[in-house]
């Protein structure tokens, strides 16, 4: 009796108190310190890619005398300004005091996201979202401008772009057998029209 | 007589079945008209398209995805309520079905369907929805966009090979999980298309097998004449314009009812319906939140494989089910002199109603839940930022629904299984074959309502 007893008390105890996964976050893919200002930069996939990639830019309690700008610098010094926008976050049916909940949005406590780069509160978190198109896959650079009465204030961090979208193989492989089956069939038919 | 039938066919059978709502005339003339399904099937292909291309291209965080919104959180929780109140209806707009109707324009073949798929094709289905399940588990597929473009692109893919070897859609019939699901779960459903069988037997045309001029023949290879069970038929409408004496029949009828009179129980079908207890007890295990964990330990003591702890829960989860129900029809054909697979075979059916109210009750929460995820993304699309909560009901209104289809759902079988033990039964016997089912439905019963307690984690 023991036996059973143990397993299913150990089963209950589990299952009562473990809270429960909360996904909806977005993968961070890099973090920088401007000045007094902690900047998280959440991507839409775990890496940067070839491709469009949208970039949303979170700075916990900045002044609304602040703007804040994001590019990226490529392996052969080209450059893409990423332009942000404010992320609008709208209410539901049930109070939620953590962004951890909301798809596409990291784990941080937030206040509302201003506008053009700026935010409507004196001391509000910046929530801003922007995307870009990458080319070309390698190293690339990732930096960011806040700016305000004090002058601007820059910091930047190195990343990696992958090659986006499917694997060629897979690709390939899919292609080869549709291809291949239409194909086989228009000439099967052709001939059997042919043969009549 | 044939005359009469084409000319003035309505009055006659109005009598016969009061409820036939092709009596409705705008229902029956879009229904008879080449717009249908047409008008729907094509966008659905076109939506279809887009999505399997971000899922493939798009971002590859689910929460950023709005393929993998449409596909988890709207499509698959509106696909069970969908087979519920219109049993196959999805089959005949499904973007699958239409690509094997526009391969075939340009290179089918047309080749019979071969023997060995007609008899094991629901094996085959059993085997791969099996298989997509673990597979689901073990590399990803609702949780990644990725994974679930690649399982859709394989499925266009052997719907295209398929498509062009075989006549009509043998892949909706024979080979599509999605199809064995639904065809099990249509049997459960509010609305069933017949013929009139007085009506066929002066019939010298068939042409709701075969086809007309203008309109193909039944896609899924029924003759409606002797149609017993809504499990195959796509309500697509081809039998209501290839009709030329108005015989067709579109009846509302109580849910559950086709269970209760199965002519031919198979096992296999049933065996199917057993399965989907464990493949609904594995979804909702894994996603509570004392699953991480038991794999953890499980992993630990298997090697330190995670597939491989995995693999032993799921043939656990897969095995149980069908443990119990073999048992109790054991037990339930001592006392009607049945075999175990006679008697399986025909209470497996049984379980269909808790079966969809168990994959209804699960997807509530994904549409309710992380609903406005679907709203969040698609804004982005037309370039707005908006975010916020994903729920589009408090949890605990979401709750209550789950509840309350899971009772329908429970009620539903032990009704059902009530009705086959009584079948043809007056001696006591039904009565005594009844209990051990009974017992195995309020076991599924409470194990369900259990994990519907528990938290569950989100698709997005």
């Amino acid at each position: 009796m023991k036996k059973i007893a143990l397993p299913v008390a150990l089963f209950a105890v589990l299952a009562a108190t473990t809270p429960a996964f909360a996904d909806g976050g977005l993968p961070k893919i890099a973090s920088l310190q401007v000045g007094s200002h902690t900047v998280s930069i959440h991507g839409d996939s775990p890496s940067l890619h070839t491709g469009t990639n949208t970039f949303t830019v979170e700075i916990p309690a900045l002044s609304s005398a602040h703007s804040v700008s994001l590019r990226l610098t490529g392996p052969s010094g080209q450059t893409v300004s990423v332009p942000l926008k404010d992320l609008v976050v709208v209410s539901g049916p049930e109070d939620h005091s953590s962004m951890a909940d909301m798809p596409g949005m990291a784990g941080m406590d937030h206040g509302t996201a201003g506008g053009d780069g700026a935010h409507s509160h004196d001391e509000g978190s910046f929530d801003a979202r922007g995307k870009a198109v990458i080319n070309t896959p390698g190293t690339w650079t990732i930096a960011v401008d806040i700016t305000g009465h004090g002058g601007t204030q820059s910091a930047q961090t190195s990343v990696d772009v992958v090659r986006g979208g499917p694997s060629r193989l897979y690709l390939g492989f899919t292609g080869l057998l549709i291809g291949g089956s239409i194909t086989y069939g228009v000439a099967q038919r052709r001939r059997q029209n042919n043969g009549r | 007589m044939a005359v009469q039938l084409k000319t003035n066919p309505l009055p006659e059978r109005d009598e016969r079945s009061p409820g036939n709502l092709l009596t409705i005339p705008w229902l029956k003339a879009f229904l008879k008209s080449r717009w249908f399904p047409a008008v729907l099937a094509y966008p659905t292909l076109v939506v279809f398209g887009y999505i399997v291309y971000t899922l493939l291209w798009g971002p590859e965080a689910a929460s950023a995805n709005l393929g993998t919104s449409l596909t988890w959180v709207l499509w698959w929780p509106l696909i069970p309520i969908f087979m519920f109140a219109l049993g196959r209806f999805w089959c005949a707009i499904c973007p699958f079905a239409t690509t094997i109707d526009l391969v075939q324009k340009v290179a089918g073949l047309g080749r019979p369907v071969p023997a060995f798929l007609k008899k094991y094709g629901i094996w085959i289905i059993d085997a791969v929805f099996i298989a997509i399940t673990w597979s689901d588990h073990v590399f990803g597929i609702v949780e990644s966009p990725r994974g679930s473009g690649y399982l859709l692109g394989l499925i266009v893919t052997a719907v295209v090979v398929t498509g062009v070897i075989f006549e009509r859609r043998a892949w909706c019939r024979y080979l599509c999980f999605l199809g064995g699901l639904s065809g099990n779960y249509s049997r459960s459903s509010a609305l069933e298309l017949r013929a009139t069988p007085e009506i066929c037997a002066t019939c010298k045309t068939q042409s709701c097998y075969k086809g007309n001029g203008k309109t193909p023949g039944c896609p899924v290879f029924e003759f409606p004449r002797m149609m017993q069970t809504s499990s195959n038929c796509n309500l697509c409408a081809n039998c209501i314009k290839t009709c030329p004496n108005d015989s067709i029949r579109l009846t509302p009828r109580t849910p559950t009812k086709e269970l209760w009179f199965m002519a031919k129980p198979k096992f296999e079908e049933s065996f199917l319906a057993v399965v989907i207890v464990g493949i609904v007890l594995v979804q909702n295990i894994t996603m509570l939140s004392f699953w991480e964990p038991i794999m953890e330990a499980l992993t630990g003591a298997l090697l330190g494989s995670r597939v491989l702890a995995f693999t032993a829960v799921f043939v656990v989860a897969m095995a149980l089910p069908f443990g119990i129900v073999a048992v109790a029809s054991r037990l339930s054909g001592k006392s009607t002199g049945e075999t175990f697979a006679k008697n399986f075979a025909r209470f497996g059916y049984a379980v269909i109603p808790l079966d969809l109210a168990g994959h209804i009750a699960h997807n509530l929460f994904h549409l309710l839940a992380e609903g406005k995820s679907i709203f969040y993304n698609g804004a982005a699309l037309f370039g707005y930022q908006v975010t916020g909560p994903a729920n589009v009901l408090p949890m605990s209104t979401i709750q209550v629904l789950q509840f309350a289809t899971l009772a329908l759902g429970i009620g539903g079988s032990i009704f059902t299984a009530y009705k086959i033990a009584g079948r043809g039964k007056n001696d006591g016997t039904g009565l005594k074959a009844f209990w051990p089912h009974l017992l195995v439905l309020v076991l599924f019963g409470l194990i369900n309502v259990y994990l519907f307690t528990l938290p569950m984690s989100h698709r997005v």
